[in-house]
């Protein structure tokens, strides 16, 4: 294998992992270079090149693995020595890189740093290995965990390690590069390869973890339904069984999966962010509160950004940033769901029901899921304001409502949006499917239409937040409701049309 | 004599490519029909229209006296379909996804799913995700005859399944149409695969019908020659106008002929 053929493996991997390079590059660059400081900025580079190569690695890693378990892939010679040098080869480059971010940082130079890196490279790569374990339960046993965990107490410490990697740069130079290696040669032995799944394994062994525990246990409760009949509320029934089914009240513990996993994923992007300039939580909430929702005495003038940084002011600074970072939430909260909450019938079945029905049931089912969505959404809200609120010892406040409801307003409006891709371009996602990471690498429709949704939607926020602001919250509701009216118009007429006029395979 | 379903000047194109090319058919009811054809020869394609799953680009399809674009609830029930690669929802156990089907119909066969459970050898309590590939065939089998269809499509069923059951299944099927009365189109690109039991047949080819006619026909028609010559004077190759296949040599020769002299 040579470098160019790596590069071909890992291009559709690369799509997942690029939009996450750019979430954790905008953290790290917004927020350094708007705070030049040299403690932050030995900090800042630390993390960015622990944080980084681990992406890299764990990018590296899972390509490598779905490069194992492709059919007969076992017979080919020497395949997974071969592997030793491009994917030793990548790990250098990738550390490389890694230094030359910590020094466009700011930060000090020193061999140890280059170590850190590769010490993040490594722990990537342990950490996409676990999936490929025999023992499907493995994957979720401590020794797998142990990768990940790694990765965010080397982050927590960051100060700690950064102080060691500049104090003694050689001996952490050669442990971090040594133990790289020694789990490189380790990882990529043909004998160890042997525990893990083969290709003819792959495909019957589950590949996610909703898999696993479903074929743990019992299936959940039974169909007792009679004769569905034409009734549509029905068959929007039968649609949330096949895609919740297994377990008892199974959108109902999807949605409270959502809603309590958000505020881990927004809290450790605030914790991030905070963590770069300021090593406590304290001021991280603080910073996740201006982030999420604009107090009042704050929906003034704008404050441009060049001001801000003449003026550092925390308010001013993060009332442009917070924008953004509220609307990418509004956004990925609109369009996650999608995917994941999906109680669409199956593709390709031939339901008893006509292309006129199908799309009645299409298009209230999705209603449904707007419920559920929006559901999932306002329990988000309320634990994240709950959170940044208890720094003030407070656990509620009215302040944080007008912007909570107009959010779940907006969301409501542009939902159609999303399930118009779900409807068009999505083949049947969820978690049950096997391989549903490789399924979602291999949608370009979603890939090519996400973004410009994204960005039209944060776009859209920034007008709405930053140029326009309600004077009150019933004046935003009304305008609100009268967008959500006309995009509830034009999806149902798009839905119709869609079954009407298409192909249902 | 009512048609099951009829096909007029139908074409397809998916994206650039035409699937089917000015495709015209009509099959009576209460015939089983063999649709034949090469991999690729689309014939998966024409069964979904007749299902409705697909819409023409141009052409008509009717299916049960009904545009198959406006197939109502009456219709759709009166048809089963066994997909060639079928998704069915793996978390369930075989009983849980016959239970759940039995939901879409209102007549049920239960006498008959059990019957198709034993003589078909599934194991009601597995989960869908441990079944191989040729038991859950068995089961979408299952899943589309247990409410009687009239119109019954069947897209390569035996692929699947090992010679014994092939063969218990296509006795089956015979016995089921006997009983039922309906219309039963089995698409193969094997022909002996579904000889016994087809007594129509359809050959597809690069998206257009080649022949559509009664087996019985077909055999007094269409033949296959082994011919030899000791002294190696076969001509190379054979030109006559009924010959339409030549493969061999001047001592040697395998020859496909139609409607040769007797």
């Amino acid at each position: 294998m040579n470098l160019y053929a790596l590069f071909r493996l890992l291009w559709c991997p690369a799509r997942i992992a690029t939009p996450a390079g750019i979430v954790l590059g905008g953290v790290f660059v917004s927020a350094t270079l708007l705070f030049v400081n040299i403690d932050s900025a030995d900090r800042a580079g630390a993390l960015a090149a622990l944080l980084f190569p681990a992406l890299a690695g764990f990018v590296v890693g899972q390509a490598v693995g779905e490069l194992e378990l492709c059919s007969f892939s076992g017979t080919l010679p020497g395949l997974h020595r071969r592997l030793l040098s491009p994917v030793g080869l990548t790990g250098f480059v990738g550390a490389l890189a890694a230094v030359g971010l910590h020094i466009t940082l700011g930060g000090s130079y020193g061999p140890g740093i280059f170590g850190l890196a590769a010490l993040g490279f490594t722990l990537g790569l342990a950490t996409a290995t676990p999936y490929l374990l025999a023992d499907p339960s493995a994957r979720f046993a401590a020794s797998s965990l142990f990768p990940p965990v790694a990765i965010v107490l080397a982050a927590i410490f960051i100060d700690r390690i950064a102080s060691l990697c500049q104090a003694q740069p050689i001996p952490c130079f050669v442990v971090s590069v040594a133990g790289a290696a020694l789990y490189l040669w380790r990882r990529l032995d043909p004998a160890v390869a042997k525990t893990r799944l083969t290709p003819a394994d792959a495909a019957s062994v589950p590949a996610s973890y909703g898999e696993i525990s479903a074929s743990a246990g019992k299936t959940g409760p039974s169909w007792d339904r009679p004769y569905l009949g034409t009734s549509t509320a029905n068959w929007i029934r039968a649609g949330e069984h096949e895609n919740f089914g297994r377990k008892r009240l199974g959108l109902l513990r999807m949605i409270m999966l959502h809603a309590l996993l958000g505020p881990v994923f927004i809290g450790a992007l605030a914790w991030s962010w905070g963590m770069v300039q300021k090593n406590t939580m304290l001021e991280s909430d603080q910073i996740l509160y201006w982030l999420l929702f604009v107090p009042p005495g704050h929906a003034t003038p704008l404050v441009s950004a060049a001001v801000a940084l003449d003026e550092p002011s925390l308010p001013a600074i993060f009332y442009w940033l917070g924008a953004l970072w509220f609307g990418f939430l509004v956004a990925a909260s609109t369009f996650e769901p999608v995917v994941t909450l999906s109680i669409s019938l199956r593709r390709g079945w031939l339901y008893p029901l006509s292309r006129t029905h199908l799309a009645r049931v299409a298009y209230r089912g999705g209603l449904m899921q707007s419920a559920a969505a929006l559901g999932s959404m306002a329990i988000l809200y309320c634990l994240l304001a709950m959170l940044s609120l208890s720094i003030a010892g407070q656990w509620f406040s009215y302040d944080f409502v007008p912007s909570f409801v107009l959010a779940l307003a907006l969301a409501f409006v542009l939902m159609p949006a999303a399930q118009w891709t779900g409807l068009k371009h999505l083949p049947q996602l969820t978690f049950a499917q096997k391989s549903f990471r490789v399924a979602l690498w291999k949608l370009p429709g979603a890939w090519l239409g996400a973004p410009p949704l994204f960005a039209l939607t944060v776009g859209i926020l920034l007008v709405l937040w930053r140029l326009w602001i309600p004077a009150t919250l019933f004046q935003g509701l009304i305008i609100l409701a009268g967008l959500a009216v006309i995009s509830q118009w034009i999806y149902r007429r798009a839905v119709k049309a869609h079954f009407a006029h298409g192909d249902l395979v | 004599m009512k048609q099951a379903f009829k096909v007029r000047n139908l074409t397809k194109k998916l994206g650039t490519t035409t699937a089917l090319d000015n495709v015209s058919l009509s099959i009576p009811e209460r015939s089983v029909v063999g649709l034949i054809g090469r991999n690729g020869a689309v014939k998966t394609t024409l069964l979904r229209h007749l299902a409705g799953l697909y819409l023409p680009t141009s052409g008509e399809c009717f299916t049960l006296r009904c545009p198959s674009g406006t197939l109502g609830h009456e219709e759709l029930s009166r048809i089963g379909v066994v997909h060639q690669e079928g998704s069915l929802l793996d978390w369930m156990t075989v009983e849980q996804h016959l239970r759940y089907v039995s939901s879409f119909y209102k007549r049920w066969d239960k006498q008959l799913q059990e019957r198709l459970l034993r003589e078909l050898e599934l194991d009601r309590s597995k989960k869908i995700s441990t079944l191989s590939s040729g038991n859950r065939q068995k089961l979408e089998i299952a899943m589309a005859v247990c409410h009687h269809p009239d119109l019954l499509l069947l897209d390569e069923p035996v692929a699947s399944m090992d010679p014994i059951v092939r063969e218990q299944f296509l006795l089956f099927l015979l016995e089921l149409f006997r009983e039922d009365e309906n219309t039963t189109v089995i698409s193969s690109h094997l022909l002996q695969d579904v000889e016994k039991v087809v007594d129509w047949v359809v050959c597809l080819d690069e998206g257009q019908i080649r022949v559509s006619a009664p087996l019985d026909e077909l055999r007094e028609s269409y033949a296959e020659w082994m011919v030899t010559s000791s002294a190696g004077t076969l001509p190379e190759p054979i030109n006559d106008d009924f010959v339409l296949q030549h493969e061999g040599n001047r001592f040697e020769a395998h020859v496909m002929v139609r409607g040769a002299p007797s």
